[in-house]
């Protein structure tokens, strides 16, 4: 998944000055220490687990209004442009794809089948041809019932060039080789209806023919490229304003970077939906509120604010104030599938001792209480995440998290390389820069920082050429397992002029040929197989110093009943979610 | 005959008249007759600040602050603290100060920043030193260009008159942060390739620059009215009746009378000019980390109000005094070189 722009900007808070000063702070924040949860992803062909409804919340009551704060209004709604962890979750209320995550907060993470009844048909053995069945009995927001022809209408309109934002992994694989949309470039101005390789036999069954093997179908069939959209009701560029509804509430306002209301879809039936709830009877989510606004009104939790949460991570002004009794009750915490990673351009830094000595010498603990310390993240020595199914923690240099200064020393020989530091000119971007900045020069290096602006950071240094040694890059999976990490940002053969997202552009023939070595592997062996390559990565080649794993930390107001942060998504869900009486 | 006192002294006679009270005043030993003594306008200027007791205090905060500011690679040898040192160790697993009122102990007499553990005195001190020399130059600079177009306008008459009058309003309608936002990141890239940072003294030059060029306008306007106001006075006949040129009756006749509203406007400008600077640092044209600044500390910490307060109360207070002293220092000014303002 594209790396999360988190909003970083402190801003003003309008509480008084309050006594806060009265009292030592403690060396412990007085949070709980986080959990390290691993990841138990895992697929599953229960009936059980398949069959609609969702079981019921303990305590949980029907009615009432949802509010979600943002800081910023989605930029995508429409199925086949949805990117991004807030907009897939507030999309997931909207329509349905053929699978999806089923969580009860308790670290279980099944993926299902959502629209279809399983998470698909492996129909050979070999994960080349894919089936899946529709539910009987979803309708959309008109009563019309879905039809298979919908979704393969879906994924046919995600080759348009205009609608090219979402994830395109079943697009690839439809058309291996070359650019995902090369050959099929949609349903529309004359194209076929359908890609080829996907067939809709009837109503209710929809199978995908790939070239290649690709097990990872269930996960990719989670993506909202698989939410079904009717040839009649496609509105293309304009469907992002108004997706047409099969999950249980449709758009009742929506005025862009101002509000989005939902109310209940009176025709989606519970009993077809095994992953969610919808106990509230509307949602409405604003936008366009400061970070540190969000975070002070649910820490203050007046009347109006009682049954609100925020997708957006408190920030770290606001974080010595959410420990208090009251408070600390509606943190919601824990590990994402972010990693950040200090990436080093490989083309520029080729002595491999200088990159290793650079694993030795950053101070990672300095890097995170920028951000807010254990509420941001907790240092980390791998490529992958450990919420990636199969994680394995190691660490190949074993250096204290506040860097090693004789081992620097020692790789270092005496040299003093000088660096270039490129980030992000946000506030909080630029002082973690500045602590790396300092950390480096103690440590023996020559560090010249260069500031670019936020919004086109990532471009910046996603250039081959670009002039860097040295940046600071998030990366996600899109499903838990290593095949959405390893290949999309250490396989070289994948690095183009622009737009990588291979950031260190690590090109080795090792890591391509062991790639493509796992990826033929069998479904059950690949995890351990992507963990083996990830310490290998680390080894051989030190493209990148691990800094830290990603976490959340979000509040929702007293009212909101089940909220618990989503595995899948790295945000509070809001499949279960209530709002008490 | 209301002016008397502002045409330079032509008979000290007529001036002695006027410094009578002073002397008066002053501390003089009494029992000898009062001797005439001759003062000129600036001489009762001093005398009149000096006596005010505003005046004194504020000039003493700034002495004070330039002294600290100056002195601040001292102050560093004496503790030890390099501004940009981190003290990580010092803070809590949120990433603030432990201890009391925002980590303050004997080796951190402010305490630290919460997120990056600097040192706050450290950075204060720095920042001041930053900050002060960014807003006295540019204030300077836009005074110095002010005060030249002014007089030449006031002077000129005519088309050189409109022809500024036309630059001035040029300038006024121009946005300055565009303007900012646009020539300072060029002329980097004009002088630093995509792999050296900018030389701090270079961003410093460059901010004073833009400052200079756009903040002359009022100085310019205010000094052109004074001009036109003094220029058919009878004092400046008398000048050129008895044969003086352009040059001295500018210099020695007009600009003397105008002094008191080109200072207050000075002292008004260094306060603001700290502000604006601190806005430039946010949108990442003004004085970027590593280097202290004053203005980007104020609104880094302003965040923290309510979770560490200390950390902006110290450069809060800090910028607090400093204005308000500017502010009363130029009061003051105004007040002794222009009595008839108080009456």
């Amino acid at each position: 998944m594209r790396a999360r722009t988190r909003t970083l900007t402190g801003v003003l808070a309008a509480a008084a000055l309050a006594a806060a000063g009265c009292n030592p702070t403690p060396d412990d924040s007085g949070g709980d220490d986080q959990k390290t949860k691993t990841q138990s992803g895992s697929i599953s062909y229960e009936a059980a687990d398949n069959q609609g409804p969702a079981k019921p919340v303990d305590g949980a009551s029907r009615g009432g209004t949802l509010t979600v704060m943002q800081p910023a209004d989605f930029e995508h709604l429409d199925p086949a442009r949805n990117y991004v962890n807030v907009q897939q979750v507030a999309g997931g209320m909207l329509y349905r794809p053929l699978n999806g995550y089923k969580e009860d907060g308790t670290g279980k993470l099944l993926l299902v089948g959502d629209l279809a009844t399983n998470p698909g048909k492996d129909v050979d053995g070999d994960c080349k041809v894919w089936e899946f069945t529709l539910r009987d009995g979803v309708r959309y927001e008109d009563g019309t019932p879905v039809s298979s022809k919908d979704v393969a209408h879906g994924i046919a309109r995600s080759f348009a060039a205009n609608l090219n934002e979402g994830p395109h992994y079943i697009q690839q694989w439809l058309y291996p080789g070359g650019a995902y949309n090369a050959t099929y470039k949609g349903p529309y101005d004359g194209g076929k209806p359908v890609p080829d390789g996907v067939t809709t036999p009837d109503d209710r069954t929809i199978r995908f023919t790939f070239p290649q093997p690709h097990c990872d179908m269930p996960y990719a069939a989670a993506l909202p490229t698989s939410a079904p959209v009717p040839a009649a009701k496609d509105t293309r560029a304009n469907y992002d304003l108004r997706p047409f509804s099969s999950g249980p509430y449709r758009v009742k306002s929506y005025q862009r970077d101002v509000s989005l209301e939902l109310e209940r879809n009176p025709n989606w039936d519970p009993a077809t939906d095994p992953l969610r709830n919808a106990y509230p009877d509307t949602v409405r989510m604003t936008f366009g509120l400061e970070q540190a606004q969000i975070a002070e009104r649910l820490v203050a939790d007046g009347p109006a604010d009682q049954a609100a949460l925020s997708w957006s991570d408190v920030p770290p002004s606001v974080l010595p104030r959410t420990t208090g009794a009251g408070v600390a009750d509606r943190v919601v915490r824990g590990p994402t599938q972010y990693n950040w990673v200090l990436s080093i351009n490989t083309q520029r830094v080729t002595d491999l001792s200088v990159r290793r000595a650079l694993n030795y010498a950053v101070d990672k603990d300095a890097l995170l209480k920028v951000l807010g310390g254990q509420a941001a993240g907790t240092p980390a020595t791998t490529l992958m995440s450990p919420t990636t199914a199969g994680f394995v923690p190691y660490d190949v240099f074993n250096a204290p998290v506040t860097g090693d200064k004789a081992k620097t020393a020692e790789l270092l020989a005496g040299k003093r390389p000088k660096l270039v530091l490129a980030h992000s000119s946000l506030e909080l971007r630029t002082q973690q820069a500045e602590a790396l900045r300092k950390n480096l020069t103690d440590m023996g290096f020559d560090i010249v920082m260069k500031p670019i602006d936020n919004s086109s950071y990532y471009d910046e240094v996603g250039r081959k050429d670009n002039p860097y040694d040295l940046y600071l890059t998030g990366w996600g999976s899109d499903w838990p397992t290593g095949s959405t990490v390893i290949p999309p940002v250490y396989d070289g053969r994948e690095i183009v002029a622009e737009g990588n997202q291979n950031l260190s552009y690590l090109n080795e023939a090792s890591v391509g040929a062991e790639i493509d070595r796992v990826r033929a592997l069998p479904a059950a062996e690949q995890d351990a197989g992507w963990m083996a390559l990830d310490r290998m990565i680390m080894e051989k080649y030190a493209p990148v110093v691990p800094c830290y794993y990603d976490a959340t930390y979000e509040l929702h107001g007293s009212k909101v009943g089940n909220a618990f942060l989503s595995d899948a998504f790295g945000i509070i869900s809001l499949n279960g979610i209530y709002v008490k009486k | 005959m209301s002016d008397l006192s502002h045409p330079p002294p032509r008979t000290p006679a007529a001036d002695a008249t006027i410094s009578v009270p002073e002397i008066q005043a002053g501390p003089e030993p009494a029992g000898r007759a009062a001797e005439f003594v001759g003062r000129s306008p600036n001489q009762l200027a001093w005398l009149r600040l000096k006596r005010d007791r505003t005046a004194r205090a504020s000039a003493l905060t700034l002495l004070v602050a330039a002294v600290v500011a100056l002195g601040a690679p001292l102050l560093g040898r004496l503790t030890g603290i390099d501004p940009t040192d981190k003290f990580v160790d010092r803070l809590n697993d949120f990433g603030m100060p432990i201890g009391y009122a925002g980590g303050i102990s004997s080796d951190h007499w402010l305490g630290l920043e919460p997120g990056s553990g600097r040192d706050i005195l450290m950075q204060l001190v720095y920042g001041l030193r930053t900050s002060l020399f960014i807003a006295f130059t540019s204030a300077l600079l836009a005074s110095c260009i002010g005060v030249a177009v002014g007089v030449l306008a006031g002077w000129a008459r005519g088309w050189l008159d409109s022809l500024v009058n036309w630059l001035i309003d040029l300038t006024l309608a121009f946005p300055f942060l565009i303007f900012a936002l646009a020539v300072i990141p060029i002329l980097q890239d004009r002088f630093y390739s995509d792999r050296e940072a900018p030389s701090p003294a270079f961003r410093v030059a460059l901010i004073v620059a833009t400052f200079g060029l756009f903040s002359w306008t009022y100085t310019a306007r205010l000094v052109r009215g004074q001009v036109i106001s003094l220029r058919e006075r009878e004092f400046v006949d008398a000048a050129r009746a008895a044969g003086a040129g352009t040059a001295h009756i500018l210099l020695r006749q007009l600009l003397p009378n105008i002094w008191a509203p080109i200072l207050v406007t000075v002292s008004l400008m260094v306060p603001q000019f700290i502000a604006i600077e601190a806005a430039l640092a946010f949108v990442n044209i003004g004085v970027t980390e590593p280097t202290p600044d004053l203005g980007r500390m104020i609104f880094n910490s302003i965040g923290y109000v309510a979770s560490d307060p200390w950390y902006t109360l110290f450069p809060g207070l800090t910028i607090f005094l400093l204005v308000l002293a500017f502010n009363l220092l130029g009061d003051a000014l105004r007040d002794s070189l222009d009595p008839r303002s108080t009456r």
